[in-house]
């Protein structure tokens, strides 16, 4: 089923067929909270944000406007909703000095990323990742295991393309500081 | 961009822990339920939007009858008066809907021979 065919469904739900919302369920379900749960670790909090997030998308259903794909649309929901529940727990991130940023080469971080065989690196990487904020996770999921080119990335985080691979950059960076602390 | 193969074999080896059994069905049971709040709440604002304006068409009706009934109002037909410059214009009026009544008769007639015209040369 491609877009078209999801907007005539969305348009059925919209004129009163709230059944046929069970297709986006069945097909999104899985993925949505698949990403939510990557970026918020606890596994109630994970679920408890993907029922918000359908229960968001069924009520502004009516401004799906059909220029992005529903599951980008989706995905916005869900990113938005685990902004704001990240704000209300009040979830501190570690803050790290600008200079110490700046600082790190490309040839640094080629050395440590482009090497999957380091054991201890490795460990070392994935605390360093559990410690960055839910738009650096969100960045490196979507890029990184989900694929997704940098162009949906931007359309689902309302950035700019520029932006999106600014902030990317910037994370690895921020990783590579972390591993080393 | 460049891939990292490092951070996609971190990131892949999280688990990711999978939906509880019986969400799909849970969530249709909530949109239900949401989707009978908002009718109800539609046919609460409703009723009330109703009753408020019924209310004050009553009200208002009862203030002007009580306010006639007081002042002894008789309800009278106005009176049709017709002056000798008015019938000309009453007449030029009906001399211009004869037109147009001819008008409508004489495209329906051409009309309807029009399509007689074509059917024959259909058949």
């Amino acid at each position: 089923m491609d877009n078209i065919d999801e907007i005539i469904y969305i348009k059925r739900i919209l004129e009163g067929e709230t059944n046929l919302f069970s297709y986006f369920l069945e097909r999104y379900s899985r993925t949505t909270h698949s990403l939510i749960s990557r970026i918020i670790p606890s596994k109630e909090d994970a679920e408890e944000l993907t029922q918000d997030t359908f229960l968001k998308a069924f009520s502004k259903l009516n401004t799906f406007k059909g220029d992005c794909s529903f599951s980008t649309w989706l995905f916005r929901i869900g990113y938005n909703t685990a902004i704001s529940a990240t704000r209300k727990r009040k979830i501190v991130f570690p803050f790290l000095d600008e200079v110490q940023l700046e600082s790190v080469t490309e040839e640094q971080m080629d050395t440590v990323f482009d090497d999957d065989e380091n054991e201890t690196r490795l460990q070392k990487l994935e605390e360093a990742i559990t410690k960055l904020n839910v738009e650096e996770k969100t960045l490196i999921t979507l890029f990184y295991t989900e694929n997704k080119p940098v162009t949906e990335i931007a359309s689902m985080l309302e950035l700019s393309n520029d932006n999106v691979k600014v902030k990317l950059f910037r994370v690895r960076k921020k990783i590579y500081v972390l591993m080393n602390k | 961009m460049k891939q990292d193969k490092a951070i996609i074999k971190v990131l892949k080896s999280v688990e990711v822990p999978t939906l509880s059994d019986g969400f799909n069905a849970r969530m249709m049971k909530q949109l239900y339920q949401a989707v009978e709040k908002k009718k109800q709440r539609t046919y609460i604002l409703t009723l009330c939007l109703l009753s408020t304006v019924s209310l004050g068409l009553v009200s208002m009706g009862i203030y002007l009858t009580k306010d006639y009934l007081a002042e002894n109002f008789t309800f009278q037909l106005p009176t049709l008066k017709m002056m000798a410059a008015s019938i000309s214009k009453y007449g030029f009026g009906i001399y211009i809907a004869f037109l147009i009544f001819i008008l409508l008769a004489l495209d329906t007639f051409f009309r309807t021979v029009w399509h007689k015209h074509k059917v024959e040369k259909f058949n």
